[in-house]
């Protein structure tokens, strides 16, 4: 007992010395705003925000060990589409792919697909690359680029464990409605998007 | 098979920047002034410094989750390196470095943590003081700006060794499964983190 | 006894040494405690100020820093300078034209190529005082109409903090009492017993009851820390002594005298006259705040490095003794030849 205490203080001491301690402490050096523009950027679009949702509520479903397998994942993959944005790489029809992984994101929660997890991986995946490209075609300039990455991890990473929190209720039965429901949800936002995308 | 592919996800952005040219940029040692003397300057430097701070966690957790004998080589080869080097950049004066290369030990580091790879001792050991090497190298080249420089490095490789020892010990003694994971999606978000400062330095060094 | 006999004595000696000198330097600058430079500001007049300065002056060497102020101040008398042994002091009288300092700036023109700080202390007539400490970073002080409590407050905590960081030697002494200290009642008994008795001398020097002269103070501080190192080789070859057995009770007694080196601390922040209380509880608390803290980190230090199960190298092991025996000798010695006057 008194173990578990010491090893979870351990553990709150690594978080905190990642994320907010260095954020904070640099608030007098402009870091602390260039953490926080990078934090709301993933965000402030509803499109992504709806996407890595659905990608928390999904990985919640099939259980382990995509359930952890994804937010191990998916931030790297995502990052090396920021990288591909930054640097200017060309790729067509990004945004329709975005509004795309909505649809069949959502879809999948909704209708409970199972597929194999590798092709469960791959699909992610490129979803990842796309809305990574898309946040590192458009960073602004001028921010603290360490600062900004970092928020802009964080921020990803906070919303996919929303989705996953939210995915947990599939253990009850009434819960696997509300997750259904939720699913249901970010695809009819993913759709929205699409139409806007192509018309 | 899941580590593989990470591994090789890794990889790519990994060779790139070492490939990069160095073009000459500004040294960006925000050095602290603390108004308590160089040792608690040079240790405010490493404290306020994320880009030194994430690879070293993300060193400790690797070795952390290898357990014992991986635990004990990070601990003592990274502040080995780090004051060797530390020295040396000292002695050298200011550097300058593309920030891109701070990007490396993020990426690779942070890869590895998130990885778990089963790995031989001595590739945890090198990995240990080839950090210290560089970091050292970084921060006492920067510290050679400060009265009394090597007194500074002494306070960096005082935090340095505590961050890495309360780390890798934290990360050992957390056996359950959640805990381990969560550990290595804090490795997944450095090399994440990483492979955006390495796009964000390609982009304003304007060689692509 | 274990190093002894696995290593020749002449090669434990060598080794040893190598590791004294590895710490040769950082002793030498801490050894010299960074003074700060002081200003002080008392009101005569509606618009009339006598001004002190006081620098420090390190081995012989004056410290690079001009006092300027602005420009609707003038000098009613030139500045009169006196040398003290330790520090250069530069008295005048100033005057403004329009009611008072408040809203003006001085410039301390050289201070941001130095590691001095300077405390700034300004008495007003109507018997507020402030008292503010000027960083390298920013070296100018803005003479401010009044200070809200919150910030003195702050001030009084934060430098209480420092000073117990900045005091190497008052760490390596709670260092000392860590190694000897067996289990985590007797370790609480030994740093509650620290203190009580560190607070209390504190609190008598600082209200002007007991007055101790400085230097002899220092050397028999540092000899507390010479008094150490024995102590610990005999906890480490499981040896007692009244030490190991009632830690609390020379914890408690070198308390005492550590108290009256925080004493000297605090009455070099420049005490308001009206609120010495206030002060005093404040510094008191940011002494606390850094002694847990360098505990807490040390102990933390100490479980992580069992649990990955470093240990100091074979023949090593009364290193730390050795270190805090070293140290404790090296200032008793400094501190007397200092006490009488240096070498030269």
């Amino acid at each position: 007992m008194r173990a578990s205490i010491v090893r979870n203080i351990g553990l709150a001491f690594v978080a905190l010395l990642l994320t907010a301690g260095v954020a904070e402490a640099h608030a007098g050096a402009s870091g602390a705003s260039g953490f926080f523009a990078g934090f709301l950027h993933p965000i402030m679009g509803p499109d992504h925000v709806a996407a890595m949702m659905a990608v928390g509520l999904w990985g919640a479903q099939l259980g382990r060990p995509a359930i952890w397998l994804l937010p191990i994942t998916f931030p790297v993959v995502m990052a090396f589409g920021g990288l591909l944005g930054l640097v200017g790489a060309p790729m067509p029809g990004f945004e329709i792919g975005i509004a795309l992984s909505g649809v069949l994101l959502g879809a999948a929660v909704l209708t409970e697909a199972r597929p194999p997890l590798f092709a469960a991986a791959i699909l992610v995946g490129i979803f990842a690359i796309f809305h990574g490209y898309a946040h590192g075609a458009e960073l602004p300039v001028g921010e603290n680029a360490l600062f900004f990455s970092m928020g802009f991890v964080a921020g990803t990473g906070l919303l996919h464990g929303i989705g996953i929190v939210i995915g947990l209720l599939y253990q009850w039965r009434w819960g696997k409605v509300a997750v259904r429901a939720a699913g249901g949800a970010v695809g009819v936002v993913g759709a929205v998007f699409l139409w806007n995308a192509i018309a | 098979m899941t580590a593989g592919a990470i591994c090789r996800i890794l990889l790519l952005p990994a060779i790139v920047a070492m490939g990069v040219a160095v073009a000459p940029a500004d040294a960006n040692a925000h050095l602290m002034t603390t108004g308590l003397g160089p040792f608690y300057d040079g240790a405010a430097h490493f404290l306020m410094s994320p880009e030194a701070i994430l690879p070293v966690a993300a060193l400790g957790i690797f070795a952390g989750l290898q357990g014992l004998s991986h635990a004990r080589a990070a601990v003592v080869m990274l502040p080995i390196g780090w004051i060797l080097f530390g020295f040396a950049g000292v002695l050298t004066g200011p550097l300058d470095i593309s920030p891109i290369y701070e990007s490396v030990p993020l990426i690779l580091l942070g890869g590895l943590a998130a990885a778990n790879l089963r790995s031989p001792t001595w590739l945890t050991a090198v990995l240990a003081i080839l950090l210290g090497m560089l970091e050292g190298y970084i921060f006492g080249s920067a510290a050679s700006a400060i009265r009394d420089g090597m007194v500074g490095v002494v306070g960096t490789v005082s935090v340095v060794f505590i961050t890495i020892a309360l780390v890798t010990a934290a990360v050992m003694n957390a056996t359950r499964g959640w805990s381990r994971i969560a550990v290595r999606v804090v490795g997944s978000w450095t090399a994440a983190t990483g492979i955006l400062l390495l796009g964000w330095g390609l982009r304003s060094n304007g060689s692509l | 006894m274990i190093g002894r006999s696995l290593l020749p004595a002449v090669l434990w000696r060598l080794l040893f040494a190598a590791a004294m000198s590895l710490f040769a330097f950082p002793v030498t600058a801490f050894a010299h405690e960074i003074r700060p430079a002081f200003l002080q500001i008392d009101q005569t007049g509606p618009a009339r100020y006598k001004v002190v300065w006081r620098t420090p002056v390190l081995s012989g060497m004056r410290l690079p820093v001009v006092l300027r102020f602005s420009e609707d101040i003038r000098d009613v008398t030139p500045p009169a300078e006196r040398a003290l042994p330790d520090s250069l002091v530069e008295s005048r009288i100033i005057d403004t034209d329009d009611g008072g300092i408040a809203g003006k700036r001085a410039d301390f023109v050289g201070l941001q190529a130095t590691i001095t700080d300077v405390l700034v202390r300004v008495h007003m007539l109507d018997g507020t005082v402030t008292t503010t400490m000027i960083r390298p970073s920013q070296p100018w002080i803005d003479f401010a109409t009044e200070r809200s409590p919150l910030e003195a407050a702050r001030i009084y905590f934060v430098s209480g903090f420092e000073h117990i960081l900045m005091g190497i030697d008052h760490l390596l002494f709670v260092l000392g009492l860590l190694f000897i200290v067996r289990s985590r009642w007797m370790l609480f008994k030994t740093i509650t017993a620290f203190t009580v008795a560190h607070s209390i001398t504190l609190a008598v020097a600082t209200l002007g009851k007991v007055e101790i002269p400085a230097l002899p103070l220092n050397a028999t501080i540092a000899l507390s820390i010479l008094f150490f190192g024995p102590e610990i080789v005999r906890a480490w070859r499981s040896q007692t002594s009244f030490t190991i057995r009632h830690p609390w009770i020379v914890s408690f007694a070198f308390g005492l005298l550590h108290g009256f080196g925080f004493a000297s601390g605090l009455t070099a922040l420049g005490l308001p006259q009206g609120d010495i209380p206030f002060a005093l509880l404040l510094f008191n608390l940011g002494v606390e705040a850094g002694q847990l803290a360098f505990v807490a980190l040390i102990l933390l230090l100490i479980a992580a490095l069992k649990s990955i199960e470093i240990r100091l190298p074979r023949g090593m092991e009364l290193l730390p003794a050795y270190v805090v025996g070293g140290l404790g000798a090296y200032w008793t010695i400094d501190r007397i030849v200092a006490m009488f006057g240096g070498l030269a």
